[in-house]
């Protein structure tokens, strides 16, 4: 093999790393100005990753599922204790703790300063893909003094819901998120509030939020219900 | 919250979010395949029950890093499993060669039912294209695949294992690898 050659034949072996190291850097170095050789690695490569899928698939012991999350939540215990740190790290811990209270606070007044503010605001934010994005949510009249946003990742695929003023439920009862797309409701999550009617919570969906046409909350039972059967508390609209 | 619906990605999406459902959920979808991968390369259940939590706790840490670019979880998965066995081997003094990887039989698992989700579908699917391709190479082809992918062994090292000229393995290496392809791609035509 020359540096100059094609090296077709030698991408089987290539991508099962079964060449000398000599001949994985010649192969390396055509490659990295071969488009027609790329395509070939790319589809043996392909072909190699599936390998494993042709094994007799054996299961672990039941018990190594247990030892793995015990593993998972000694390694998240391991996290700095907030109580043995410094003034200013404690601090800094406790703007991240009380992020979503301040993004609240922060909707809140924009909400109150200037409504138009709103509009321009969603507009430069629907256009950009750097910002994140604030949906503020409208109450009904089963819950005039309820508030809320969403607030979406530049990207549309995560959220975060933050809600205040919602009255506090008898532990029978949960607010449900409800996702909809075509007509059909996804559950976005259940959540309870705190005595002051505050809350906020990550959205879990199957889709990217941006997916969805917009978002509503619902009071359901504990738990959460397959789909809404309370009246609405919230809603936005998620392109506005 | 039902995590079975999530697809593979979404899973990753929220154990980079310290959601420890997800990951027992693409645990349960994928801890098999991680064992197996580990066991028939290290030929030894210890050793792959600790590179299987290994390889999830890598997940747990790592899961924010995975982009869709780098092709299936499912992919994913194995190549940190194959790379952590061959990290195993190259660091051991005395390494035994497992010469024997256990391939499932091309038409041993029944078909998806109507209530399998979407992923449990695709994954039946790949399974059984994979393993009727696999079935269909030469014993011999199939073998000196096995070595070189499950323990990352060279052509030389797999010549000296199994006794054979180094030439004849390394035409075994294509031949086997050529051939999976085109069965591979012959599947996935419609």
């Amino acid at each position: 093999m020359s540096a100059g050659e094609h090296v077709t034949d030698w991408l089987p072996a290539y991508v099962l790393h079964c060449l000398t190291d000599e001949e994985m850097a010649l192969v390396a170095k055509h490659l990295a100005s071969c488009p027609a050789c790329q395509a070939e690695l790319h589809s043996y490569q392909a072909a190699a990753d599936e390998l494993p899928l042709a094994l007799v698939q054996t299961a672990p012991p039941p018990a190594l599922k247990d030892r793995l999350m015990q593993e998972i939540r000694s390694r998240q215990m391991k996290d700095p204790d907030p109580s043995a740190m410094s003034f200013w790290p404690r601090l800094a811990a406790f703007f991240r703790r009380t992020a979503p209270a301040w993004s609240l606070v922060v909707i809140l007044l924009l909400a109150v300063v200037n409504v138009s503010l709103w509009n321009r605001l969603n507009q430069v934010n629907s256009h950009s893909a750097t910002t994140m994005r604030m949906i503020p949510l409208v109450n009904s009249i089963d819950s005039p003094a309820a508030v809320g946003a969403l607030i979406m990742d530049p990207g549309g695929i995560y959220g975060t819901l933050v809600v205040d003023s919602l009255p506090a439920l008898d532990s029978t009862r949960q607010y449900q998120v409800w996702l909809v797309r075509d007509g059909a409701r996804t559950s976005g999550g259940v959540f309870s509030v705190h005595s002051d009617g505050y809350a906020s919570l990550e959205i879990l969906a199957p889709l990217p939020l941006i997916q969805y046409d917009s978002i509503g909350i619902t009071i359901e039972s504990a738990g959460g219900n397959p789909a809404p059967t309370g009246s609405k508390i919230l809603a936005g609209d998620l392109h506005p | 919250m039902d995590y079975k619906k999530y697809n593979d990605e979404t899973l990753l999406r929220l154990i980079a979010r310290s959601q420890e459902n997800a990951l027992s959920e693409l645990y349960e979808r994928y801890s098999r395949l991680v064992f197996s991968v580990a066991l028939n390369a290290l030929a030894d259940s210890s050793l792959a029950e600790e590179i299987t939590q290994d390889v999830f706790v890598r997940i747990w840490e790592k899961a924010g890093s995975y982009h869709v670019e780098q092709g299936r979880v499912a992919t994913w998965l194995t190549s940190i499993t194959r790379n952590r066995c061959i990290d195993i081997f190259r660091h051991s003094r005395s390494r035994q060669e497992n010469l024997q990887v256990s391939w499932e039989q091309a038409e041993s698992q029944d078909p998806p039912s109507p209530q399998n989700v979407e992923w449990e579908v695709d994954l039946a699917q790949r399974q059984r294209q994979v393993r009727s391709a696999v079935a269909k190479l030469p014993a011999d082809q199939k073998h000196a695949l096995a070595l070189a992918y499950f323990q990352g062994l060279t052509h030389s090292e797999i010549a000296q294992a199994l006794g054979e000229p180094l030439g004849t393995v390394k035409t075994r290496i294509r031949l086997g690898m050529q051939k999976l392809r085109l069965l591979l791609q012959g599947e996935n035509e419609p």
